[in-house]
């Protein structure tokens, strides 16, 4: 299993910004712009030990990205966590049935301990840990 | 009654004194021994004799009647004339008419024929044709505004009332009736002494002599003055309503409660292309599948229940719009048409307010696009928002040295992006409110398109594009240094974005006028229908997500390059690339 975190957005800068800052903190990252080459990556490496998605994308968005995840039944379980600049994201991330919601501007300690709580959780033979 | 004999004869001399008063009915005027007396004096209790003798004195001949002592008398009065043509005095003589229990019941039938005539405003009238004797009811005299004293009885005297544009009239239809004997009906018009006209509706007929010719004729003359006039002002009414139907911009139909068409306008046959006539004994069952084909199919179907429910509803007033295959656009108007208090009919009326509805539509569409752009500039600047709050965060924690290095680069960046959204923003509010001012100065185009390339290798390079210039023709104009700096920027900045990482040639060249930019790039090109929006304020040829930025990049270049004079188009291809040509005038001639 990989411990690669995708960072699926279409911001060019602030893929580089998560994938610099995540780095720092040890972790695998890749960046890519929308759901469609998300879903390419996917299919091509195996499912990455979390996903960090934008909802607004073009070409395909991260809501049909989610969708078209969970029809295979080995993706369902890839951690997923929403970054929008919606505050009511929190609510579409319950829908969705993904792990939580980062709002933009994201707070870095937050962002951290997510990331470090879900990836460390996928790990195997780890317990989960309570936040 | 008997042959009428003389009853009384009274002669006057010039001064109006008595010198003859002889008849058998003498006593019942109480004139025995009048001779000498001023006829004023001594008829005094009959003042119509009176009146009828001093008019002809002064030269009227008359007639007219009078009751003394329960008889009834005809009256005629005649001028006495000398050989010169002066006044000689005056003569009256009188018949009786009837008296007795017989004369009263004449009287009172007379009384109510003269009140009935009053009423109904109809006289009748009599002309003994040998005699030249015309003889009128009291009501004939009302209507003309004369009395007995001043109507010579007589056809002259008539045909002297009558107006003179009516006279050749009045004159043909008397020939005939006396020629061919037969009923007549015509209509003319009186002056009366106080120069009032009015106008009458006669009915006559002719009484013949047992030979053959007509010896009288006879009719009855209604005055139909008031009716005429009210005639009139119908006229001039119905010629009003007629002009304001036609006059309105609203097609009018008006339907009775029989379903019949009573009315309509030119502009509703206009409105619905119905051609002429095709109206003409149509009924509104008709119309409607006239009309029918011509509306969306919803509308249709809901124009029609709107008409069943007013059909049930004959009290209702109704407002609602009917939307045409055509695109047209109508709002229909109707209430119920009323005579007093009963309701006739109905009044539809229908206007094209398609240009309104359009401009509204087109409104809607233009607010909307800018909502949307909205979202757009919020999304975009929350990207460079979450850099920058993230990068700041991570150096107030700490970062290795080269971390810090890099994340002082997110800073410097991400800031820049956001003045460039600030830029282009106060650039679209100054272009809208047309308050962009260029400083002209000389300008070296090539200079200018080396420096903006310097600038963007950086960005070029991260993109994998490489970026070359060519200078073709000089190209020296009196342009703003900053505004011609910024399209290049722009232009370039387009081309690194779609450029697939493909090499870019930024040309310049010239001719005896012109001043031409060629940026050309071998990226992913621009669709035909795209194309056309591209130089619109919020288009853009891709998703808004696709590629970031605000989507106003080409509108503003559009506008900076007409304010200089110049103009902007594109040549593209999809897969294959894209050239935007720039022209600037050489002579620097700015809008």
């Amino acid at each position: 299993l990989s411990a690669t975190v995708l960072i699926v957005d279409d911001d060019e800068d602030l893929r580089d910004t998560l994938s610099l800052l995540l780095g720092l903190e040890g972790h695998q990252t890749i960046g890519l712009a929308d759901g469609l080459a998300a879903l390419e990556w996917i299919v091509a490496n195996g499912p990455p030990a979390l996903i960090l998605l934008d909802l607004r994308m073009p070409r395909m968005s991260g809501g049909e990205f989610v969708a078209a995840l969970r029809q295979a039944p080995a993706h369902r379980c890839i951690p997923i966590v929403l970054i929008s600049g919606d505050a009511t994201c929190q609510e579409a991330a319950r829908e969705m049935g993904v792990e939580t919601c980062l709002v933009k501007p994201i707070d870095l300690d937050r962002l951290l301990t997510v990331v470090a709580r879900l990836v460390v959780a996928d790990q195997p033979g780890e317990q989960l840990r309570p936040s | 009654m008997g042959v009428l004999e003389i009853s009384l004869l009274i002669v006057a001399d010039a001064t109006g004194d008595i010198v003859l008063a002889e008849g058998p009915e003498r006593a019942r005027f109480a004139l025995d021994g009048a001779v000498g007396r001023s006829v004023a004096e001594a008829c005094a209790p009959w003042p119509m004799l009176v009146d009828g003798m001093a008019r002809a004195q002064a030269g009227h001949a008359g007639r007219g009647s009078v009751d003394a002592g329960g008889v009834g008398f005809d009256v005629r009065f005649q001028p006495r004339r000398r050989a010169d043509g002066s006044s000689a005095g005056a003569l009256l003589s009188a018949e009786s008419i009837g008296g007795g229990a017989s004369y009263d019941e004449l009287a009172r039938s007379e009384r109510r024929l003269a009140e009935a005539q009053r009423l109904a405003h109809v006289g009748s009238w009599e002309w003994d044709v040998r005699a030249d004797a015309v003889h009128w009811t009291d009501e004939m005299y009302r209507i003309y505004g004369l009395d007995p004293a001043n109507f010579a009885g007589a056809y002259a005297a008539f045909l002297d009332r009558v107006l003179p544009e009516d006279r050749p009239r009045t004159e043909a239809v008397v020939r005939a009736a006396l020629q061919q004997g037969e009923p007549f009906i015509y209509d003319h018009r009186v002056v009366r002494p106080d120069g009032a006209v009015r106008v009458l509706h006669t009915r006559g007929g002719a009484v013949k002599t047992e030979e053959g010719a007509v010896a009288r004729l006879g009719g009855a003359c209604w005055d139909v003055t008031e009716l005429w006039e009210a005639n009139q002002e119908r006229d001039r009414a119905m010629s009003l309503l007629r002009a304001s139907l036609e006059a309105t911009a609203d097609g009018l139909l008006v339907v009775d409660r029989g379903g019949r068409i009573a009315a309509y306008n030119q502009r509703l046959l206009e409105l619905w292309k119905i051609s002429a006539g095709t109206l003409d004994g149509v009924d509104f069952e008709a119309l409607l599948s006239l009309v029918d084909p011509q509306l969306e199919p919803e509308s249709a179907a809901a124009c029609l229940r709107r008409v069943r429910a007013l059909q049930a509803d004959i009290e209702a007033e109704s407002f609602d719009s009917l939307v045409f295959r055509d695109g047209r656009f109508f709002e229909r108007y109707s209430r119920p048409q009323r005579i007093g208090d009963e309701i006739v009919g109905r009044v539809w009326s229908y206007r094209d307010v398609t240009e309104r509805e359009r401009s509204f539509r087109d409104t809607q569409r233009a607010l909307a696009v800018r909502d949307e752009f909205l979202s757009v500039v919020t999304h975009e600047v929350r990207g460079p928002i979450a850099s920058l709050h993230l990068a700041t965060q991570a150096l107030r924690r700490g970062v290795p040295a080269d971390a810090a290095t890099k994340l002082l680069e997110v800073i410097e960046r991400e800031g820049r992006r956001v003045a460039h959204f600030t830029d282009e923003l106060v650039d679209l509010v100054r272009i809208r409110s047309g308050q962009i001012a260029f400083v002209l100065a000389p300008v070296e185009l090539i200079d200018v398109v080396r420096e903006a390339a310097t600038r963007a290798a950086p960005d070029a390079a991260r993109a994998g594009s490489q970026v070359t210039t060519v200078e073709a023709g000089p190209a020296l104009g009196r342009w703003d240094r900053g505004r011609v700096d910024q399209i290049v920027t722009n232009l370039l900045s387009n081309a690194i974005k779609f450029g697939r990482g493909r090499p870019i040639e930024l040309r310049v060249e010239s001719d005896a006028r012109w001043a031409r930019l060629l940026v050309r790039d071998q990226g992913i090109g621009i669709d035909e229908d795209a194309r056309s929006r591209l130089f619109a304020p919020y288009e853009r040829a891709v998703s808004p997500r696709r590629y970031g930025g605000l989507g106003l990049g080409l509108f503003i270049v559009r506008k900076l390059v007409e304010g200089m004079g110049g103009s902007v188009r594109l040549d593209s291809q999809p897969e294959v690339g894209t050239t935007v040509i720039v022209e600037l005038p050489l002579a620097g001639a700015c809008a």
